[in-house]
């Protein structure tokens, strides 16, 4: 399952950052300057809407959305 | 496990108390507002004193309400709060009003925005706040407004953006107000605001600063706003500061009749193709029965225009009616702002009323 929430990210992430190529599942968005503060509001909208979980403020730090795979796991443990 | 050299050279963001002195936490604010575009917007730029008034200094603030994130010792966000209490339909309640929101792009590369406001929030429930009001206006492409509407949007449960803020405004100076205006419209707009300065009222000599004794028949004033969510100012908060631009200044009405009208206000510098001044009238509030609201505004406008302030505001509110302050030259303001509200505990309304007299900083 979490494979799939990882693409589904990693598509919507190429998608709002069209300007960053061959982003992968490890790939560094924080040190990389890929995500900022709307980007990630943006991201938690949109997996709001795809995997109807709902992200509270608190969640939002850096550890948790350094990469597309940590997304990933973060979207596995509130929909668990 | 191997860091990355990204991951070496960037320290983990931290929020924590503010360490720096109000004027160097103005300096900061001013800095990161310099790196936004914001269009035809005016620039605030607060000054390290009214900051220390306004925030700082407020009975009750503690560490907790002014906020820093940091990565390593560098400053790279602020958020600032001080306590402020709300009657909400004869509920009163404990909370906070929190503005001065600043992330440099080194910050927003470490989510600085969310982590201050998830922090505020986290230490003003511990103080025992009950809510968080601000005011959002749109200051360019991604912050102020675009900021907390996506936020909004993204976290519902964390904040709420509206309902609406709309201004009554009066130009006091024109000739200053078109030499510093970047918008032709604002320019032309005050050029023909010259034709009607503000003028002193007959009963000016009644106008007075406010005194400890008036602290508890200025409250009955607040109280009898019709709003559904309305301040209930501190002692601190009706207590005027040295001058209308180093805080917020109270006056009164005082005709020995008791008082019949209370304001607060403050002198704002701001830079658009000048700097200029703007007065903020926050509160505006009288008897329903007199006249005497009237006379006070015209003697804020008076004395703003004698400061070189070139355009008051006046936030919209229930009781202030438009018949009134036409007749002191004020004009609806066309862009609306956006209240800000965070709920941080489950006696506080689900969400802010939309009839409401609160400040406005």
């Amino acid at each position: 399952m979490t494979d799939a929430v990882q693409q589904e990210i990693l598509r919507f992430i190429c998608e709002l950052k069209p300007g960053h190529a061959g982003i992968g599942a490890d790939t560094d968005l924080i040190g990389g300057g890929i995500l900022d503060s709307l980007a990630v509001l943006q991201l938690v909208m949109f997996l709001s809407k795809t995997f109807a979980v709902t992200l509270p403020a608190r969640d939002l730090t850096p550890a948790n959305l350094k990469s597309a795979a940590a997304i990933a796991k973060l979207v596995e443990a509130r929909r668990a | 496990m191997t860091e990355t050299p990204d991951a070496a050279a960037v320290p983990a963001l931290e929020v924590r108390p503010l360490s720096e002195s109000p004027d160097a936490v103005a300096r900061f604010i001013h800095a990161v507002y310099d790196t936004h575009d914001h269009g035809s917007s005016f620039v605030p730029r607060w000054t390290g004193t009214f900051l220390a008034s306004a925030v700082f200094d407020q009975a009750g603030h503690t560490p907790d309400h002014t906020l820093g994130a940091y990565l390593g010792l560098q400053l790279v966000g602020t958020l600032l709060s001080y306590p402020h209490t709300i009657d909400f339909a004869g509920r009163r309640l404990a909370g906070a009003y929190a503005s001065w929101l600043a992330v440099t792009p080194e910050g927003a590369r470490q989510f600085a925005a969310l982590a201050l406001v998830s922090e505020l929030r986290r230490r003003l429930a511990e103080h025992g706040a009950q809510f968080v009001v601000g005011v959002a206006y749109r200051s360019g492409p991604g912050s102020g407004l675009d900021f907390w509407q996506a936020f909004s949007s993204a976290c519902p449960d964390d904040v709420q953006v509206g309902p609406e803020l709309r201004f009554w405004v009066r130009v006091t100076d024109g000739l200053a107000l078109a030499r510093a205006a970047k918008s032709p419209l604002i320019r032309l707009g005050a050029h023909l605001a010259r034709v009607r300065p503000p003028w002193q009222p007959e009963d000016a000599q009644f106008v007075r600063r406010t005194e400890p004794a008036d602290f508890d028949a200025c409250r009955a004033l607040f109280a009898a706003s019709s709003a559904d969510a309305k301040s209930v100012p501190s002692d601190y908060e009706l207590t005027s500061a040295r001058d209308a631009e180093a805080g917020p200044e109270t006056l009164v009405l005082d005709r020995s009749r008791g008082i019949e009208a209370v304001a607060t206000y403050h002198i704002l510098p701001m830079e658009d193709a000048a700097p200029l001044k703007i007065g903020m009238i926050d509160h505006l509030l009288g008897r329903p029965d007199g006249e005497g609201a009237s006379t006070l505004v015209n003697e804020i406008l008076w004395r703003l225009r004698k400061s070189g302030v070139c355009l008051a505001l006046l936030p919209r509110a229930p009781d202030l009616r438009f018949g009134r302050l036409i007749r002191s030259r004020f004009l609806p303001y066309p862009e609306a702002f956006k209240m800000i509200y965070m709920r941080l505990s489950s006696r506080a309304p689900e969400r802010l009323p939309s009839s409401f007299e609160l400040p406005v900083r």
